[in-house]
């Protein structure tokens, strides 16, 4: 097995990260399968790097995190036409960003994302992840803090308009 | 409903129908689907951040999600590198295909597992071994060890004698030479390659000298593998060229098993090492010669379309061109024989070589021209391969003054599944001929890409490197891809063929799907 062709493909695939555990969040609609899909494609990759064209492995390794996403909801009969009919529409989108360019570009936005988040309330925080990530109702969440549930909408409108003005600030500084 | 509340629902997983139509509806429009895509990603970030900045303030040492998966990784890989039991072994590094470990560095371990890679090592005494994943094996004493399963190769240095491998089939002593043995579960097969190795069974002993092979079980042997003129070659994949050494006028001859009535019509070729060889494979099938390659180097994996149907008594003659080779094993990979009363699985066919496609080649098709709905009625047809500027195509597209302006063909063809039950396949067999380069899109979803970068496809996009005159241009590529989007009933393969520039001298493309 060709070992730097390996740990390129490896450092390949980690900068797309956000990419694709993003795809396979938008077929699978989990964060946590999401990761453990990427993370499985991964090392599909890494074994079978010898087996991947040279000039296509982030095509590769999004094809394999597709099929295996679409497994999964399939196995769960989760799939719809209406889903399928998104997935068509979105599908290219992703391939544009998976490009070098952009990848650093995510690459800072991440850093920068990272020294912002230090900026906002743990409510705050714990609020986008109840939202976003474990998937609990405005109303739900709302109960949690004890707060209206306009009050949480507001909040993740909030807290996304903060993070990405802050975002912006550190992107222009550097 | 605002455009976020829509995103947010659809990450939050409560979208209701009609908001999910909405969403549709919106993403039509592709600002809209670019932004969407972006506040999936943006969301993604920001929750990683969210977490890590929760976990930080509550257990600063705790590793961010991207690490965990680094960690995970590397911990694979290590696993099935090393298992550590009781530590009385000493032996030397001396190369491997894992970064944790370097040249000369000394590890203690009475047994070594592999599950991938590379390694080679060297023991206490000098002896050499190259152990080739997947690989099991325990040290016995400082000239012993158990080879529980996998291949090794040793190589002793005189006056090191009597090394001994044993294994389930039997005991190997080395008589001070270098041999290569190779233990499965069935039997064990055993080359020598210098001096001369004894082999102890259960109720015989048999010395084998260089050049010689047997495969072996408990109860007994058989010799295999190579004689002076012709070598055999049954179900297997390799070519084993021993110790000798191929240079340019030589050839070397070997043959299919004499019952191979048919064989697939692709081969994958690669040497197992990257010396600068180069050669060319003759076919021939009843004493008829039937292929001869181009140059190939040992240093590429290389895949030919040898059609070889329904063809008996085939051999294949490995004719040297430049550089020198030795030791070298052949590995064709996709040989499939069919003997009689075995018929290897060769999945189920679904677009055959040669099929009819429509297709399209002035100006953009229509948006939705990948969905299987799509009426293509107005679309030329032609049988595959279509292209043109060759004169052995199925189908030449366009007026002669066109043809050198085409850089672009869109195709597709419709195919149903039938009886097939889609719950039982696992994957896509594709072999493609395209020049110069192909995507190829499965009911609107992109299956693979071949010689074209990544991203959006326009009518400047081109392929990455022209296809070889000789080479390229003629060669099916094969892919094993996992099963996707399939679906039972009909489907729509769609494609895209690229030239490398605006103006070309020929064009062609041919493709077959199987599944299984």
């Amino acid at each position: 097995m060709n070992k730097n062709r390996q740990s390129e493909f490896l450092k390949l695939a980690f900068e797309s990260r956000p990419v694709l555990t993003s795809y396979a969040f938008t077929i699978v609609k989990d964060w946590s399968l999401a990761q453990d899909i990427f993370q499985d494609a991964v090392i599909s990759m890494n074994e079978k790097c010898d087996e991947i064209q040279q000039d296509s492995p982030l095509g590769w390794l999004k094809s394999v995190i597709r099929n295996r996403a679409i497994d999964l909801i399939r196995k769960n009969d989760r799939t719809s036409k209406k889903h399928e009919q998104l997935m068509i529409l979105v599908d290219k989108k992703f391939d544009s960003i998976l490009k070098k360019e952009e990848l650093e570009f995510l690459k800072e936005k991440e850093k920068a994302l990272q020294d912002c988040m230090t900026n906002l309330e743990d409510d705050s925080k714990n609020i986008l992840v109840d939202f976003y990530k474990n998937k609990k109702s405005c109303l739900s969440i709302s109960e949690i803090y004890g707060r209206t549930v306009n009050a949480i909408r507001l909040s993740l409108s909030r807290s996304r308009a903060q993070l990405r003005h802050c975002v912006k600030l550190k992107l222009e500084e550097s | 409903m605002k455009r976020n509340e829509l995103f947010d629902n659809f990450l939050n997983d409560s979208l209701t129908d009609k908001e999910h139509d909405e969403l549709i509806n919106r993403l039509q429009e592709d600002e809209n689907s670019e932004k969407f895509v972006n506040y999936i990603i943006e969301t993604n970030l920001m929750i990683n951040a969210a977490e890590n900045a929760s976990q930080n303030s509550s257990n600063p040492k705790k590793k961010s999600p991207i690490l965990f998966i680094i960690g995970a990784v590397a911990a694979i890989l290590l696993i099935s590198f090393l298992i550590l039991i009781p530590k009385t072994q000493n032996f030397e590094i001396v190369s491997s295909t894992f970064a944790n470990f370097s040249e000369g560095q000394t590890i203690t371990n009475d047994r070594i597992k592999l599950a991938e890679g590379e390694l080679s090592i060297k023991m206490q005494n000098g002896i050499l071994l190259e152990l080739h994943a997947p690989i099991d094996l325990e040290f016995k004493t400082s000239n012993s060890i158990n080879l529980l399963n996998g291949t090794l190769s040793a190589k002793l240095p005189p006056p090191v004698k009597n090394f001994k491998v044993h294994t389930k089939h039997g005991t190997v002593e080395d008589l001070g030479t270098a041999f290569g043995l190779q233990v499965k579960d069935e039997s064990a097969y055993l080359s020598v390659y210098e001096g001369m190795v004894r082999v102890d069974l259960a109720n015989k002993k048999t010395k084998l000298k260089v050049g010689q092979a047997i495969n072996f079980t408990i109860d007994g042997y058989e010799e295999t593998i190579y004689t002076d003129d012709i070598t055999t070659i049954q179900n297997t994949s390799q070519f084993n060229l021993g110790n000798r050494e191929l240079r340019p006028g030589q050839n070397m001859n070997f043959k299919l098993d004499t019952s191979a009535k048919l064989i697939k019509s692709s081969i994958s070729m690669r040497f197992d090492n990257d010396k600068n060889f180069k050669y060319k494979l003759l076919v021939t099938a009843k004493g008829k010669k039937i292929f001869e390659s181009p140059t190939y180097s040992a240093k590429d994996i290389n895949q030919i379309a040898v059609p070889l149907n329904n063809q008996g008594d085939i051999q294949f003659e490995l004719k040297a061109v430049s550089g020198s080779i030795e030791n070298g094993i052949l590995e064709m990979k996709d040989i499939r024989l069919l003997t009689d009363g075995y018929r290897p699985y060769e999945g189920n066919l679904l677009i055959p070589n040669q099929s009819e496609w429509s297709y399209k080649f002035e100006g953009l098709p229509e948006e939705n021209w990948m969905q299987v709905d799509f009426n293509d009625n107005t679309w030329s047809k032609g049988k595959a391969s279509i292209g043109y500027g060759d004169h052995d195509l199925q189908t030449r597209i366009g007026p002669d003054e066109l043809r050198h302006s085409i850089s672009k063909i869109y195709l597709r063809k419709k195919f149903d599944l039938g009886n097939i039950e889609l719950g039982d396949m696992k994957n896509l067999g594709l072999n493609l001929l395209a020049d110069d380069g192909a995507v190829i899109f499965l009911n609107g979803i992109e299956l693979l890409r071949y010689n074209l970068s990544d991203g959006p496809i326009s009518e400047a996009t081109y392929a990455i490197t022209r296809a070889g005159k000789s080479r390229d241009e003629i060669i099916y590529k094969n892919f094993s891809l996992p099963v996707g989007n399939l679906i039972q009933g009909e489907n729509v393969i769609s494609v895209i063929v690229s030239q490398v520039k605006a103006r070309s001298s020929d064009m062609r493309f041919d493709l077959q799907l199987k599944v299984y």
